[in-house]
């Protein structure tokens, strides 16, 4: 039994090292383009490492950067990513149903950069061992690290679960054990809204910090993952549609695009609302958002992207809204990458920097990521890119493809 | 709820919270009341003792005017009523101060002179809560008289510069302006 | 009154003691060094896998203070003391600080940096000196990097440090417990311990926290040779560090050096137990605030008027 199981994951293995090396040109220079972005990332890492976080452009003041910033986005998308998956089993739909995993890798690989960005942000990350319960200090259940901690956790383990048993179980061939499989999908459907809260709840517990001190915070944090998510699975499934012949069929598409409409739209009440109350009371809380729209004392190094952000979310809003723009292939598009970068914008350095501008002393301390800070991220985003592009590579063919183990070896079936 | 029901929750509780294996954290016994002493003043005074240097062979002159032969560095500008210095020096024995009533003082204990109208103050040093201390907040705190601190003829204190900014400060690169 | 005279001569025992002790243990480490030609591996190892310090034995503490201190002397050709003097009880510590008297020297900020050893380059100060506009406790109208001639008309100056909150809003984020506040109400930093995430930073209301963005930047003429585990000994990179009201003079019943450099006796420092302390008297005698209270953090930092 247990030798069956060895070769079967062996022949998995093997099948997929199949896959990954073969490919089109495209395809390769797609690899070499993210390999390069990985390479110069990891340099810029060992570099920072070496000197110490001095090379990043943090200071005291905002000591939480383009790391964080991007680590709360990409905790967004892991956790939007979902929506097909929950989809799928809400609506017991089989065309639905068998896109699923493509929901799953994008969590996977979504998980993965947001876990690198914490590694990358913390100043001691060989000590990361502290963090294990009983061995290390676990901090928990009162820091609310710790609650991050678990929930990103789980949600890998669950997303990898779920993932690899799929791919294992149509490899050999077999049908899915519902069993086995659909109440640890429920339970990542209910994990994924978790995740996002939890990371919400990083920034609003903090009573000092009154930009992040609101409830509306969570909600919007949430919005707006329902928003880059499933509008990054549209671009996903285009490509993979148009590139890999996968049957994507429009409905799929439909709902998708009718996710991001509703999620967008919620996220701009919600901002609306936000700004209402900041700036409706005058009180000197509204600071931090000052500081993001117009400026704070002639330093206003992050009004042009808040306002960018602010005219993209409008413009994806209307393109979703309205049947004769969405309609056009081109113009959908363009209106999922605005929604991404949108809520790239808003969620990441948008919503981690005013919190710190003011300091809680009242400093005005700017902040923009250093070069260094910047490949880091960069490298951060090639690795989970090509992750991404891997296991789709592995997946695809698997589960449209026909790909199956054959005594022990694999090949693919026409 | 049981004891031991009770006493599992709380060691899981230490043990989520990660305080398992703490050793019990040592103390020390409490510190004993501590003292109050006044730093004495007189011998630091540099013309002090007045009678002996001089002023046993040269009665003082009583009359309000500017000091050219000795002390030339005072100037008294001390409130509207303070205008000759046996308002606080005793004329007749130097080597002490004065009270309104006539009661000599001993320079080491100034503050009663100036207690006299700085009454608030006077009770604020006496809880320690005005003026400088040294010494140790568990043993014996050092307290210091009024003339050290305030010159008792001219208590008014110039401006001066601060020590600077921190020049090397992270958030603060040298030549970048701030608001 | 025996309670500064015990520990002061205990202490000065204990640094002969140590001293003797370590000359012993460096030359054993420095044969043993020379014989497998091995270098300090052990020690990196050692340090690696140092344990948080609430679950260090009183050995374990004394083998590490004298890995720090031959480290100290091997990398920087000085010889330091570290101590850990344990908390007293019916002792809690707590500060008041007067703002009518502040004139706003800084010479607080310096004594802290050099009593400290806190980084030269980047400097790091553990406290900051706000100069205050008239008319308002605002601190997004005070200025930090002011100069010019002091006290400036129509300004008043308010120091700011860590508050040593009852309910630490640094104690709570943290997600390995590297950080605590404790008996005596001091919160501090195992900077063996921490991660360096800065979460203990976004939580601080009180910008009281710093992190070594490199190693701390001091000559070694300016280091202060006496040295507390928990409070100023030297701090390696990508950690945080923080005032601990110089936690290695308190317990010995010296006053923290912030207020022993204050001219004008704005500092008071003291037992918030102990109903004759100078901070007791003045929180009974004097109408005080707490800076952004409704933060609910608690801090045992007071500011006055009189």
């Amino acid at each position: 039994m247990l030798m069956k199981r060895v070769k079967e994951v062996v022949a998995f293995a093997r099948a997929s090292v199949g896959e990954v090396t073969r490919g089109s040109a495209a395809y390769y220079r797609w690899l070499a383009f993210l390999g390069v972005l990985l390479a110069l990332g990891g340099l810029a890492w060992v570099h920072q490492l070496r000197e110490g976080m001095a090379v990043t452009a943090m200071t005291d003041q905002v000591p939480w950067g383009a790391y964080i910033a991007n680590f709360s986005f990409t905790v967004g998308l892991a956790s939007g990513a979902l929506v097909l998956v929950a989809l799928s089993y809400l609506r017991r739909d089989k065309a639905l149903g068998e896109l699923v995993i493509v929901g799953q890798v994008m969590a996977i690989a979504s998980l993965t950069m947001g876990m690198l960005f914490v590694v990358v942000d913390i100043g001691r990350p060989e000590r990361a061992w502290h963090l294990i319960p009983m061995i290390g200090r676990f901090n928990f259940p009162i820091s609310m690290l710790s609650w991050d901690v678990v929930v990103l956790n789980g949600y890998l383990l669950l997303n990898f679960y779920l993932a690899t048993y799929t791919l294992l179980a149509r490899f050999r061939g077999r049908p899915l054990n519902g069993k086995k499989y659909f109440p640890v999908l429920a339970g990542a459907i209910v994990w994924a809204i978790s995740i996002h809260v939890v990371a919400a709840f990083l920034y609003c517990g903090l009573s000092g910090r009154s930009h992040w001190h609101a409830a509306v915070l969570a909600p919007r944090v949430v919005a707006s993952a329902f928003g880059s998510g499933p509008a990054m699975l549209i671009l996903v499934l285009n490509v993979l549609r148009s590139r890999m012949k996968v049957p994507v069929r429009d409905e799929t598409l439909a709902l998708l695009r009718n996710i991001v409409t509703g999620a967008v739209w919620a996220n701009l009440f919600l901002f609306g609302a936000e700004v209402f109350t900041e700036f409706y009371g005058g009180s000197l809380h509204a600071a931090p958002l000052r500081y993001l729209l117009f400026g704070l004392h002639g330093h206003a190094k992050l009004v042009p992207y808040a306002w960018l952000a602010v005219a993209l979310n409008l413009f994806s809003a209307a393109v979703f809204s309205i049947g004769a723009l969405h309609r056009r292939h081109r113009v959908l598009i363009a209106a999922c990458c605005a929604t991404i970068v949108g809520m790239w914008i808003e969620k990441g350095m948008g919503h981690v920097i005013p919190g710190f501008i003011p300091s809680s002393l009242g400093e005005i301390v700017e902040y923009s990521p250093s070069l260094n800070e910047t490949l880091v991220c960069a490298g951060v985003w090639a690795a989970g890119a090509l992750l991404l592009t891997l296991m789709l590579k592995v997946a695809v063919p698997i589960e449209f493809g026909g790909l199956r183990m054959r005594g022990g070896s694999a090949e693919a079936s026409p | 709820m049981a004891p031991s029901a009770r006493i599992t929750a709380c060691a899981l509780l230490a043990a989520l919270a990660g305080a398992c294996g703490d050793k019990p954290r040592a103390m020390r016994p409490a510190p004993d009341a501590g003292s109050v002493t006044v730093l004495a003043r007189a011998a630091q005074i540099a013309t002090y003792p007045c009678m002996e240097r001089c002023h046993a062979r040269r009665a003082p002159d009583p009359t309000p005017r500017a000091m050219r032969e000795f002390h030339t560095g005072r100037v008294l500008n001390h409130g509207p009523t303070i205008r000759a210095c046996s308002f606080c020096h005793d004329s007749a024995d130097l080597d002490h101060l004065r009270l309104i009533t006539g009661e000599h003082v001993s320079f080491d204990e100034a503050y009663r002179v100036c207690g006299q109208c700085h009454a608030e103050k006077l009770r604020d040093w006496d809880r320690g809560i005005h003026g400088a201390q040294s010494g140790s907040w568990a043993g014996e705190r050092l307290r210091r008289s009024c003339p050290a601190c305030h010159d008792p003829h001219t208590p008014q204190r110039p401006m001066f510069d601060p020590l600077p900014p921190p020049a090397h400060d992270r958030a603060h690169p040298p030549g970048a302006s701030h608001s | 009154m025996s309670c500064n005279e015990d520990p002061e001569l205990a202490a000065a025992l204990e640094r002969a003691q140590v001293t003797r002790r370590n000359f012993l243990a460096t030359a054993t480490v420095a044969a043993a060094a020379v014989a497998t030609g091995c270098g300090n591996h052990g020690a990196v190892w050692e340090e690696y896998f140092q344990q948080h310090y609430k679950r260090l034995t009183d050995d374990d503490k004394r083998a590490i203070f004298a890995r720090l201190e031959d480290e100290v002397r091997r990398r920087r050709g000085l010889r330091v003391h570290i101590s850990d003097p344990a908390p007293m009880r019916g002792v809690e510590y707590g500060y008041a600080l007067n703002l009518s008297a502040c004139v706003g020297c800084r010479r607080c900020e310096y004594a802290c940096a050099a009593e400290n050893n806190t980084s030269r380059d980047p400097e790091v100060h553990y406290i900051k000196v706000l100069q205050m506009e008239s008319g308002s406790i605002d601190v997004e109208r005070s200025d930090s990097r002011y100069e010019g001639p002091v006290p400036a008309p129509g300004h008043f100056y308010m120091p700011v440090q860590c508050h040593q909150c009852r309910d630490a809003p640094c104690v709570k984020a943290c997600p390995v417990g590297a950080t605590w506040t404790e008996p005596d109400g001091i919160t501090v930093v195992d900077y063996n311990w921490c991660i360096g995430c800065r979460y203990c930073e976004a939580a601080c209301p009180y910008f009281a926290r710093r992190f070594n963005f490199s190693e701390a930047d001091i000559r070694p003429s300016e280091i202060n040779p006496d040295q507390g585990y928990l409070s100023n000994r030297a701090r390696p990179a990508g950690v945080v560090e923080k005032c601990t009201f110089c936690l290695h003079r308190v317990r010995r019943g010296e006053y923290p050096a912030c207020l022993e450099a204050c001219p004008t006796g704005a500092r008071k420092f003291g037992n918030l137990l102990d109903p004759e302390s100078e901070v007791r008297q003045v929180i009974d005698h004097k109408r005080v605030y707490v800076l952004h209270e409704e933060a609910g953090t608690a801090p045992r930092f007071y500011y006055f008027f009189d």
